[in-house]
């Protein structure tokens, strides 16, 4: 496995060099500001935008720290969050392809797996490192702007949030290996991945199989303290998918990247 | 009748405390971008419109420049 560590190495100067390093979390960080900010203030901002008009009353409902913490991770992270993770992670394979990087690096007898496993650990890493520190910010603020949430539910949360996370990379992924533009790939993968979460507002039986149910579950976590039933599905199922991509993607760049032996 | 915005300068002093770290972050990525964008070898109007973006569309010009701005070269 010395392959991988060279690989994994490669990654990091690579994030590095791109910056990715910095402004992943640092986006994070503003989605995890913006919503307990915004929501504490709403009464004021409201105000400021030249206020309701005269005879309208508004009842702002009571928000409580882990409704915002809720809130951020539903509307903020979910949100500009995903969009931010498939468009940061769009053209990793892709690029590679491209510019002949992957098969220099098949060349150099690393196996494809090492390739795309080093490829998929690094992506991750960036992507935990991002949400974990967009989080801690937005635990910060609403301990102070409401009150203490219990960190083992936010750790408990995120570590469920973060299952969904890998999705979104794993299919990032699989999605580089097959199609070859990054265009492409930010198209399918936002279509599939909003598809999903669009889903989970039917709320029927199937939403069990659904990743995206995650969130849900995610945000349950926090609020409650509880998953809802069959967490244990929806994340096996998750964590079933997300080795199916890997598998499938390693499977078609062997047909098509490496030469016929 | 009283159109666009007001921030008194005290309410403007209440929420400062709250505001640094959002600017200091957005001025870490708007001077990290910028630095970037003037040590690399461009054309004049792509470094010009790049500034503008930069330095103008608030909050996600640095990191429209990081995704989009660093591609070709």
């Amino acid at each position: 496995m010395n392959h991988l560590s060279v690989l994994l190495k490669k990654e990091w100067l690579e994030a590095s060099r791109s910056y990715k390093l910095l402004w992943f979390p640092v986006v994070f960080m503003f989605l995890g500001i913006i919503q307990p900010l915004s929501s504490y203030y709403l009464p004021q901002i409201l105000e400021l935008a030249g206020g309701l008009p005269e005879g309208v009353n508004i009842a702002l409902p009571q928000i409580t720290a882990e409704d915002v913490l809720a809130s951020t991770v539903t509307n903020q992270f979910d949100q500009l969050g995903l969009l931010v993770i498939v468009i940061g992670m769009m053209s990793i394979v892709v690029s590679d392809k491209d510019n002949g990087m992957l098969t220099f690096i098949l060349t150099r007898n690393a196996s494809l797996g090492e390739y795309l496993l080093g490829k998929w650990i690094g992506q991750a890493a960036i992507v935990a490192g991002a949400v974990a520190t967009g989080m801690l910010i937005a635990g910060l603020y609403t301990s102070y702007l409401y009150s203490f949430v219990p960190l083992s539910r936010i750790v408990a949360g995120l570590g469920v949030y973060y299952t969904w996370c890998l999705f979104m990379v794993t299919l990032t992924l699989l999605m580089g290996s097959l199609l070859s533009r990054s265009s492409g790939v930010a198209v399918v993968s936002l279509f599939v991945l909003i598809f999903l979460k669009v889903a989970t507002a039917l709320g029927s039986g199937f939403q069990i199989m659904n990743p995206a149910h995650l969130t849900n579950h995610a945000v349950h976590i926090m609020i409650s303290g509880s998953a809802l039933p069959h967490f244990m599905t929806t994340a096996a199922v998750t964590l079933l998918l997300i080795v199916v991509f890997l598998i499938l993607s390693h499977f078609y760049l062997s047909r098509k990247e490496l030469p016929a032996s | 009748m009283h159109y666009g915005y007001s921030i008194g300068i005290e309410e403007l002093w209440k929420w400062l405390p709250l505001l640094i770290p959002f600017l200091i972050l957005h001025l870490i990525l708007l001077v990290v971008a910028l630095r970037d964008l003037l040590r690399r070898d461009l054309s004049t109007e792509y470094r010009l419109i790049w500034t503008a973006i930069i330095v103008f569309v608030s909050l996600f010009g640095p990191i429209l420049y990081f995704i989009l701005g660093r591609k070709d070269r």
